[in-house]
Parts: structure tokens; sequence; C-alpha cells
């Protein structure tokens, strides 16, 4: 289980004790002091990105930290507590190998802006890429979301709000619930590469 | 359940279809079909045993009948169409619903054969009855040993155009003894592009990647499935998602109902690129309830379709080569 803190607005709050890791969106990317400033005082790992998909991140405990790339480009995937993470831009998620790809390297939490701010979760391409490969989705934005495998969402809809906290939200991610949902479903364990590597539509 | 059970259980369903034979087709009429503006209908059905053949003949005729008095062109069935034809030798009342694994297994082995012959004649009939493109759902049927869940489009004339097996098996068809198809996409049908994915092969993007690369611009799912719980988010992950993402209009037919223990829920739906729709919210038509039995319909365009594909590939272009390659080259199965 993670406590993620997304963080809202064009100031980081002051740090606080409870959080696994902090997100935050921002135009403006902190420097390095300022991130490890704050991190180091929050003992919390912290992730900044604007809606480019410009990231910036420090942690307290290196652990592989800042990430690997998967020939998406550098830093866009982050490893926090042994999870991996990655952050990409809407239009990168609407490319359904590209979060297959992710998810397959064992990308458990995709983030990005949200690309509809109403209406039908469905339409959100980072909704889409969390079912079909059954991981977590962060959209952020004014109203962030968290999209989670239907399996595991109570509702079923495989889309919850977040909480909100003292200077933004919270959201709780039972990271080992995503076996839960690949075993009630097996979409990845079903994909048949063999298959597809044959018939691969790419050859024609 | 012995050999001898079996063969008697199959010989005594293919008696009681036998008795109900599809109208005789008259002769054949060229149609011209419109190669932009195609009017669906798509079926929800209630998938209920049957106590007798006629219900179900009566209702698929009627279908064919609404599809054809409001002059569509195309007609979708859901899957396992013949499944509900075994309540005649099989009735609900007889605990059927208590099958164990095992004994759904070879019931299913047994009776695909007679069940198959029948819904086949019987839509390919219909089909040129009404002079409609028929995609007629979906079947089990034995090919080379193998018991693969089958969907079958009709053209106008009766004839069989498109045939294909189902790529990625539920958990419960693998426990029922049903074999995953290994044939590659058959070619989509002229001029529409038209082609079928059964049901779960609508969960993988890479399937819509693989017939769009056919050529397929409407694709028909039928579905049926056993989920007691209807939720839009767990709707939404299928047909309606895939045709976001690998642009093409998408078809979905329903079965509903409770069938032999399973109770299935689902809604017929059309669905296109969210742009093509105007309220943007990629749902040109869709069945009211999750449940029943209702025939739904729309008129698309596939020389929008053809505008927006274009503008899409330009702004979401495919990965290259060498990450596809990369991406599904790697050892092992998934």
């Amino acid at each position: 289980m993670a406590e993620l803190w997304v963080v809202r607005g064009a100031e980081l709050p002051p740090p606080a004790a409870g959080y696994d890791l902090t997100i935050w969106e921002t135009a403006d990317l902190p420097s390095e002091t300022q991130m490890r400033t704050w991190a180091g005082w929050a003992e919390t790992h912290l992730l900044a990105g604007n809606p480019a998909s410009v990231l910036t991140g420090f942690e307290p405990r290196p652990d592989l930290w800042p990430g690997t790339d998967f020939a998406l480009g550098g830093g866009k995937i982050w490893r926090f507590n042994h999870r991996f993470v990655a952050w990409l831009t809407p239009a990168l998620y609407q490319i359904p190998e590209v979060p297959r790809a992710l998810a397959l390297a064992g990308v458990e939490l995709m983030i990005g802006s949200r690309s509809t701010s109403v209406g039908d979760p469905a339409l959100d391409p980072l909704w889409r890429a969390a079912q079909a490969n059954q991981v977590f989705g962060l959209a952020l934005g004014a109203e962030p979301v968290l999209y989670l495998p239907c399996e595991i969402d109570p509702a079923q809809e495989g889309s919850m709000p977040l909480a909100a906290e003292p200077g933004g939200w919270r959201a709780t991610l039972r990271f080992e619930e995503l076996a839960d949902a690949r075993r009630l479903l097996p979409v990845l364990p079903g994909l048949r590469m063999s298959f597809y590597r044959e018939n691969g539509w790419w050859h024609s | 359940m012995n050999p001898l059970s079996r063969g008697l259980l199959r010989f005594w369903l293919g008696a009681k279809l036998g008795r109900t034979t599809p109208p005789a087709p008259g002769n054949a009429v060229p149609v011209t079909f419109p190669l932009d503006r195609v009017k669906i209908a798509t079926v929800q059905w209630n998938a209920e045993p049957v106590g007798a053949v006629e219900d179900w003949s009566r209702r698929v005729t009627r279908f064919f009948e609404e599809a054809a008095d409001t002059h569509c062109h195309l007609l979708a069935f859901p899957e396992y169409m013949p499944l509900s034809l075994l309540g005649v030798v099989m009735p609900e009342r007889t605990s059927a619903h208590t099958l164990t694994d095992a004994t759904i297994r070879e019931v299913l082995g047994a009776l695909a054969p007679p069940s198959f012959r029948f819904w086949y004649r019987w839509m390919s009939s219909l089909s040129r009855q009404y002079h409609l493109v028929t995609a007629a759902g979906s079947a089990l049927t034995w090919d080379r040993g193998r018991l693969v869940n089958t969907g079958i489009i009709f053209d106008s004339q009766g004839q069989e155009r498109v045939r294909q097996g189902k790529w990625h098996l539920t958990p419960e068809e693998i426990r029922w003894g049903v074999a995953q198809a290994d044939s590659p996409p058959s070619a989509p049908l002229s001029p529409w592009g038209l082609t079928t994915l059964v049901c779960n092969d609508a969960t993988y993007p890479e399937s819509f990647r693989l017939i769009a690369s056919q050529g397929a611009r409407i694709a028909v799912v039928p579905i049926a499935d056993a989920d007691a719980r209807y939720t839009a988010g767990k709707a939404r992950r299928g047909c309606f998602s895939r045709v976001q993402d690998v642009p093409m209009v998408g078809v979905v037919s329903a079965a509903t109902g409770r069938l032999f223990g399973l109770h299935l829920t689902g809604k017929a739906g059309i669905y296109l690129p969210a742009p093509l729709t105007d309220d943007g919210s990629g749902v040109l038509a869709e069945s009211h309830l999750s449940v029943g039995e209702e025939l739904i319909s729309g008129v698309i365009s596939l020389d929008r379709l053809a505008w927006y594909q274009e503008r899409y590939r330009a702004e979401h272009p495919m990965p290259p080569t060498d990450f596809l390659t990369a991406l599904y080259g790697a050892e092992g199965d998934h």
C-alpha cells in the first residue's frame, strides 16, 4: 500500500509526514535544490512534472532514482518503493502499445494530465490504458481522479475521486490488489504474444 | 456422461431442431449497398433457454423483419446465439444450472454440431430472404478436433463471407473445453470492410490493430458477458475503448438473461470515435437496459470515418517497427 499526496497549486505546501510519494503538477519545475530541501525535510519522495511531461524528481533514499527510460525518452519512468511509475502525456497513452509496453515492463502507476474534465472517464486515454493493462492511473488536473481496474473498484466503474487534504488530495494505492484484478480477469496472461508476433500488423 | 448418453443427447437435439426448417429462400436478388452511409441494426437478445424451437426462430425472424422494415443494411446478433436452443432438451427446471464444469464441457461438445448447423441454416436463409448482410453472432463448432467459438458473417445472398474464431477465451470457456482460435484474421467483407471479433477479443487493442491492418472499418463484436452486475465502466472497457484508440465503427450485440446458471448482462451498442458523434460521447446508439430484448439502429458514415482515420493517424502514429518487434518479439508468452 502507498499513500500519495497530490499537491494543489503553484507553490509547494509545507512538508507533511505520512505520505510515501508526493506528486506535483506545476508549470514551473522546481530547482534541484528546492526539491532536495523539501523532500529531504519531509523524507518523502517528490515527483514534479509539467503538463508537457517534463519531469524532475527527488527521493531522500535512492532506489534506482531517477528512473529508466524504456525507450520513451529519459525521465519518464521513475521508481519508488520498488514500484515503477510512468508520467506521460495523454497523447502517448492513446497509442495502446505504449502503455502495454510500460505494463509488461512492470509499471504499475501511470500518471498524466486529465484529458477530459467532465463526462465519461472512458473518453480519457489514461482510463483506457489503466483498464487494458490493469494498472493504476492518476489523472491530474483541477479535480484529479484515480483510475483503477474495475475488478478492484467497489463501484466497478474503474474511477474514483481523490480525498481532499490540506494542500491537495490523498490517494491510497493498494498495489497488491492489482494481482487480484489480474487473477479475476487475466488480461496480460491471455495476451498471446506469439500469436501477435506471427500475425503482427506492423508487417503489412 | 458416457459416450452413449452424449450420442443420445446429440441425436435428440438434432431431431427436435430438424422439425423446424427456415423458410425456403426465394431467388437471389441483386442488392446494391451504399458505400458511405450504412444503416446498422444490432440485437440485444434474451438468451434464456427456450422451451420450444419455434420460440427461438420466431424471435430471430422478428428481428430480421424489423431490420428490413426500417431499411437497415446490416443486422448483428450476439455471442453464443444457439445456446438457448439447448433448453429444448435441457429445460432450466431440470437443475441445469447446477451442472459441473466437466458436465458442461461434455454437453457443449456433444450438442455443438446440431445447434451450429441449425443456427447456420437459419441465419443464412433469413439473410437471403430479407436481403440483409448479417453478422450472425457466434456459436461453438468443432474445427480439426477443437471446439472453437466462431463468429460468422453472411452476405445478403446468404453466403458465408467472414468466419472468425475467438482468439482470447474467458476463464469459464477454458474450463468448459473451448479452444482458442489460431487462425489469422479473416478478410473483411467489401465494400464496408466488415468483420467480426468475438467478445473478449475486444479487450485487446492488438486485435483491433490486426483487423485494421486487414482493412476492417466496421467491427461487429458479439458478446455474452457472464457478469450479473452491469456497470458502464466494465462495458466501456471493450469495443467502446478500442474504437477510440484504433478508429473504426464498433457494433456490439449482447446476449442477456439467465442461462444455465450464468447471469448475462450487456447492452447492444453502436460506437464511434468520440469526435464523430454529435455529442462527443462516442455512443451513436445503445440499448436502454442491460437485460431484456431490443433492437437498436443507427446510420454511420464511412466517408467521415475515413477522413477521421487519416487525421488520427497523423496525430497518433503507430510506434516504429523496432519498438513493436521488441514489444511482441520477447521470448515466452503471456
